[in-house]
């Protein structure tokens, strides 16, 4: 990827935070290029919001820098935030608005509000304008934050935690739908998620975050081919897991044991000979199975 | 904790310890310093009515005394004599407050906490125990103030003595705030009808009905049971979901079809729909709150001078009535002021606004709500002169009916600073809201603490006749010290705000222009009438004080600490 040509929407550089003692985040970089569907992934409390909210200039960075737009959000928000359609993972959009009230107002924020669009997507969403938002159930909440963060085509969309607490319909239609259409039009969306099956569907990049610290990034097909997932068969029962150098997790029992490695798959293949075991089988993990390796190896 | 009563006894002591124990040091304080303080001063606890006795020590005792110990004097005998009474109204309203066991909830603002209803104890058990444990601890609070402190006597408090008021005052809100959960508006207009109501039965003002007051306790006695059988069956009916769906949305119809239709015009800028928005979201609870608490009382007396008994209401009712309403504007908007929104909503933080516009539609909000606020009240006003005798409730007040002539010519500017001060409450003190810090909007809890300790050491000081002399000496220079210091942090913040884009320059002289009008509206009059005093330059340097300016300079800049933190 050409920066210079394409510079990214968002450049993080040794963003670091703290509240009181806890480190939310300790020197994270991260580039999201443009036109791109970016996923962050982390489990809970790994520091996802706290990095959206710096990139919403919510939070000021106490060292480090945040740029978006090339722009310091907390410097200039109006330039920022004015072209940043976001949805929160509180839905907290006021509960005393009606639908209609909801859209008017946002509409005044944005020149480039498309009322035509954002009446197909109403429509789309099955929003009553007359409704309050507090009488709307999660997945409607979920909706009209949707509806007012599309309607004037912004060129990042931010979501955070976007399906959580919603059924399997209402996500696929959040993720699927929305995304990938802002996404074809040459939008750029950046949305995080603990729900990594969401980030295999959508996802072009992805960022993994553990414990404030970003992991492990770059484009989903690369993160994948880099990680294997081989089933080992041993010649006598293992009594407790092999220690094969190399491997970010080992589970199973007695004569099968599996392992997800990154980085060489021969190095992996040769480590288990030595200990007398063999590759009967070999896939590509699902990120899930990463993200688990390597949180539960507490990240190597 | 191996009963339900019990766990439900600890759960209303955690929550409200505080509140409670407060409460308890109240009493004790009052009944252990209270007499003596007040002897020593030559308060006679026992007088028949403690305000005449106050009136004649002071017109006796002070005709010579300086003006300045004058006022400090009939401060300080004020709040000794108020000060006990209004701290028993407090803790027993907070007690009442406590046992309707009204939550905030984000839906559906305060109701009755509903995760209660999922413990396996009968609707029965819940509305009994909450009836009779409010009850108790109403009788409780009561026994204390009036067995163990010594109260002055006070016709106007009369009423409020009456143990029976209160326990049905707490009946009567369980029953509204339970059996009408899904309606917020229709509550508070029925609380302050139900406040006011058993004000005029348990109050002085039930002297000018004589019927009304011939069966106090039997009406009391109604109320009370009444409200027994709406509070259990309204509990009952709320825990399965019913009396939710109520709607008078038929009716409403047409007009919510115009209104949609009115509302599909886009707003012409961003700085609009903020005003919008904040006017919507809080600005307007204000003017209804007043409209509520001013018009219920005045249609109850309106009613009853019609109907109960024709005629016109006593000299001090009329007089009580027209301060009420002059008073309540100023009551709604103080507290609104202290109790500021402490965090910016993420859902205002994220919107594309510079800090400076969203500053300015909440100051542009607050004024409309007082505006309007003030100009519901003056019809009202207008009322009471055909429910009694104005001139001579005004008669009653000598202070006032000698500087009537005075005062009359400068009515224009008197209502002005009626509506300003309205407005101010909630303004001036804007950004320490903004900071979104909860320690820097507790100055707000502190400040009037400190004006009290503040003036409780002017009573003191003044006692000596050379700390006064000093005092007028002395004053114009440090208001006017005052006066530059707030001018050169005005300009600075200004500077500032404006330097890093968060008040645009057209704002910021709009502003400027409305304080120098303001000032110059008050200044003149004050400086053409006092100018002779020794005292007048204080006064309008005073007033130059008031009109805030550096605050909101600040709040520009303090809205950034709290919105990028």
């Amino acid at each position: 990827m050409n920066t210079s040509i394409n510079p990214p929407i968002i450049e993080i550089s040794g963003l670091t935070r703290k509240f009181e003692n806890k480190l939310a985040l300790n020197n994270v970089s991260l580039q999201v290029p443009r036109g791109r569907v970016f996923g962050l992934v982390g489990e809970n409390g790994a520091g996802k919001t706290t990095l959206i909210k710096h990139v919403l200039g919510l939070l000021k960075a106490e060292s480090g820098s945040v740029r978006v737009f090339g722009f310091d959000p907390v410097a200039a928000p109006v330039a920022v935030l004015s072209r940043i359609g976001f949805l929160s993972e509180n839905r907290d959009l006021p509960p005393w608005m009606r639908v209609d009230e909801l859209l008017r107002y946002t509409r005044a924020f944005y020149p480039q509000w498309d009322p035509a669009f954002a009446e197909e997507l109403r429509n789309q969403f099955g929003l009553d304008p007359s409704a309050k938002i507090k009488n709307l159930s999660r997945g409607e909440n979920a909706k009209a934050g949707l509806l007012i963060a599309l309607a004037f085509r912004p060129e990042l969309l931010l979501l955070d935690e976007p399906s959580s607490g919603l059924d399997p319909l209402v996500r696929r239609d959040i993720l699927e739908a929305i995304i990938r259409t802002v996404a074809d039009e040459g939008r750029t969306v950046f949305f995080s998620t603990h729900l990594l099956d969401e980030v295999e569907r959508v996802a072009d990049d992805v960022a993994m975050m553990f414990n404030g610290q970003v992991v492990l990034k770059g484009p989903l097909d690369e993160v994948k081919e880099n990680h294997h997932r081989l089933v080992l068969r041993f010649e006598s029962p293992q009594p407790a897991a092999p220690k094969v150098p190399g491997v970010l997790s080992i589970t199973g029992s007695g004569l099968e044991w599996t392992v997800i490695c990154n980085g060489s798959r021969q190095e992996t293949v040769a480590a288990a000979a030595r200990l007398g075991g063999r590759v009967v089988l070999e896939e590509t993990p699902s990120l899930d199975e990463i993200f688990v390796a390597r949180a539960g190896g507490k990240i190597a | 904790m191996n009963s339900p009563a019990a766990a439900l006894t600890w759960e209303i002591w955690h929550r409200h310890q505080k509140r409670l124990l407060g409460i308890v040091f109240l009493i004790l304080s009052f009944a252990l310093f209270y007499p003596s303080l007040c002897g020593r001063i030559g308060l006679k606890l026992d007088a028949p009515n403690a305000l005449e006795q106050i009136a004649t020590t002071f017109g006796q005792g002070m005709e010579q005394a300086s003006p300045l110990y004058r006022i400090t004097a009939a401060i300080s005998l004020l709040f000794l004599l108020l000060g006990p009474l209004t701290c028993m109204v407090v803790s027993l309203l907070c007690v009442i407050w406590i046992f309707t066991l009204a939550q905030v909830d984000s839906k559906r603002g305060f109701s009755f906490p509903a995760r209660l209803f999922t413990l396996p104890v009968s609707t029965t058990f819940l509305a009994s125990w909450l009836l009779a444990a409010g009850a108790g601890a109403v009788i409780m609070v009561y026994l204390g103030w009036t067995r163990l402190v010594h109260l002055p006597h006070i016709e106007v408090f009369d009423g409020y003595s009456n143990c029976l008021v209160w326990v049905t005052l707490l009946v009567v809100s369980q029953a509204i705030l339970w059996a009408l959960d899904a309606f917020p508006v229709v509550r508070v207009l029925l609380l302050t009808t139900a406040v006011f109501s058993l004000g005029f039965l348990g109050g002085p003002v039930v002297h000018d009905y004589p019927p009304l007051e011939r069966h106090q306790s039997i009406l009391l006695t109604v109320l009370l049971l009444t409200g027994c059988a709406v509070a259990y069956t309204g509990l009952g009916k709320i825990r399965h979901g019913a009396w939710q769906r109520w709607t008078w949305k038929w009716r409403l119809a047409p007009a919510t079809a115009r209104a949609n239709l009115r509302i599909t015009k886009a707003f012409p800028s961003p700085a609009q729909a903020q005003l919008w928005f904040e006017w919507r979201r809080q600005t307007r609870k204000l003017f209804f709150y007043v409209c509520a608490l001013s018009g219920v009382p005045l249609l109850m007396h309106v009613i009853f001078c019609a109907v109960v008994r024709p005629g016109p209401l006593s000299a001090d009712s009329t007089f009580g009535l027209g301060l009420y309403l002059l008073a309540v504007p100023w009551f709604i908007h103080f507290f609104h002021g202290v109790a500021t929104e402490r965090e910016l909503p993420q859902f205002i933080a994220t919107r594309p606004l510079a800090n400076g516009e969203i500053v300015m539609a909440k100051l542009k909000a607050a004024a409309l709500s007082a505006v309007l606020s003030c100009v519901v009240t003056l019809p009202m006003l207008a009322v009471v002169p055909l429910l009694g005798d104005v001139p001579a409730a005004i008669e009653h007040v000598p202070f006032l009916s000698r500087n009537l002539p005075v005062l009359r010519p400068i009515l224009p500017v008197i209502l002005l600073g009626w509506v300003f001060l309205t407005w101010r409450f909630v303004a001036a003190d804007l950004c320490y809201g903004l900071f979104g810090k909860s320690w820097v909007a507790g100055v707000l809890v502190i400040k009037p603490y400190c004006f009290l300790a503040l003036f409780g050491l002017l009573s003191y000081l003044v006692h000596d006749p050379e700390f006064e002399k000093s005092l007028f000496q002395f004053l114009p220079f440090l208001l006017a010290l005052l006066v530059l210091f707030k001018l050169a942090l005005a300009q600075w913040a200004f500077r500032v705000s404006i330097k890093r884009q968060l008040l645009t320059r057209a704002a910021m002289l709009k502003y400027l222009l409305v304080w120098t009008a303001l000032a110059v509206a008050f200044l003149v009059p004050t400086l053409v009438m006092y100018h002779r005093e020794s005292w007048g330059l204080s006064l309008a340097l005073g007033i130059v004080l008031m009109l805030p300016l550096a605050r909101i300079g600040f709040s520009p800049i303090a809205l950034t600490l709290g919105r990028h933190r």
